[in-house]
């Protein structure tokens, strides 16, 4: 047995739990303090914990199955943070997820949140993506998903550019936490 | 109720409401767009019409967090303002603070609903 950090990473935060709605303030509120320790930036946590929860709430709203999977990454070559988020679901709300994202990364990121929210009394509101639309635009996220239509569980991705490059200096911790 | 002071409050957050001035407290984390949250927005809405105000102040700036099912439930609000009659429309002016960063990056996007009929102040600004 090796106790090390995660390899080609500088920083790694693994949680899984039941798809809880009180679980979300629960999380961000976690995300937010341990990145306090972590960056130096405010700007930067903001954006991430913002990221962190709208994504959980898509999550914990379309899951089917009782898990939700959390991981923020800092690699050793990349001066971003990436969030990926997986839930089961099925195919309809995947594959709707799917369409919005690629509409959305063809689309310049402010014009499309703002459609979203002007259409939001047209648009069918439990599917609006306002969320995703949202840290898009004010975390600067690129976001991306990927289904596996076998085991039905979608990954749900945002990756956001850090401010200071010095920040990769400051993260060297790793946290796994498994809570239902 | 009083109308000329009143307040809703749920779980995490509250409202309150003093004349034109409507402070949002606490956060704001619904879950859909059946909560009471959109039910209190509702009902400010037509307070704010019955007393006729021409301009009103909301303050974000005790506002921990509001999620975008909460945005949402805001922006419906904001985008009734544009169907109103010209007598009826009324000013809005969001008070923000700097140090809570989602703030003024959601309220710059809100602005851009209605130019004419919203503006923002930092706190202390």
């Amino acid at each position: 047995m090796q106790i090390d950090y995660e390899k080609n990473t500088l920083g790694y935060l693994d949680m899984t739990f039941g798809p809880v709605w009180d679980y979300i303030p629960l999380t961000r509120n976690f995300v937010e303090n341990f990145l306090l320790i972590n960056l130096i930036e405010k700007r930067n946590i903001s954006k991430i914990s913002l990221a962190v929860s709208e994504l959980l709430e898509n999550a914990i709203k379309y899951s089917n199955n009782d898990v939700i999977r959390l991981k923020i990454i800092k690699r050793l070559t990349d001066n971003s943070i990436e969030i990926h988020v997986f839930n089961y679901t099925d195919d309809l709300h995947a594959n709707n997820l799917l369409e919005q994202i690629e509409i959305m990364k063809s689309r310049n990121s402010l014009e499309y949140y703002l459609e979203k929210m002007k259409n939001i009394s047209k648009n069918n509101k439990e599917f609006s993506n306002l969320g995703l639309a949202r840290i898009n635009y004010e975390a600067n996220a690129k976001i991306d998903a990927f289904y596996n239509k076998n085991e039905k569980i979608i990954e749900t991705f945002a990756k956001i550019k850090l401010e200071l490059f010095n920040e990769i200096l400051f993260i060297k911790i790793i946290i796994k936490i498994n809570y239902k | 109720m009083n109308k000329s002071n009143f307040k809703f409050e749920d779980l995490n957050y509250k409202i309150e409401i003093n004349n034109n001035l409507i402070n949002f407290i606490g956060t704001i984390e619904i879950k859909s767009l059946n909560d009471n949250f959109k039910e209190y927005i509702q009902k400010i809405h037509e307070y704010i019409l019955n007393k006729n105000f021409k301009d009103i102040k909301i303050d974000f700036t005790k506002l921990i967090f509001m999620n975008s099912s909460g945005i949402k439930v805001i922006v419906e609000w904001l985008l009734k303002l544009e169907e109103l009659p010209e007598e009826k429309k009324y000013k809005v002016l969001f008070i923000y603070d700097p140090q809570i960063l989602w703030q003024e990056s959601t309220i710059n996007t809100l602005l851009f609903l209605n130019e004419n009929l919203l503006s923002k102040k930092a706190i202390n600004q």
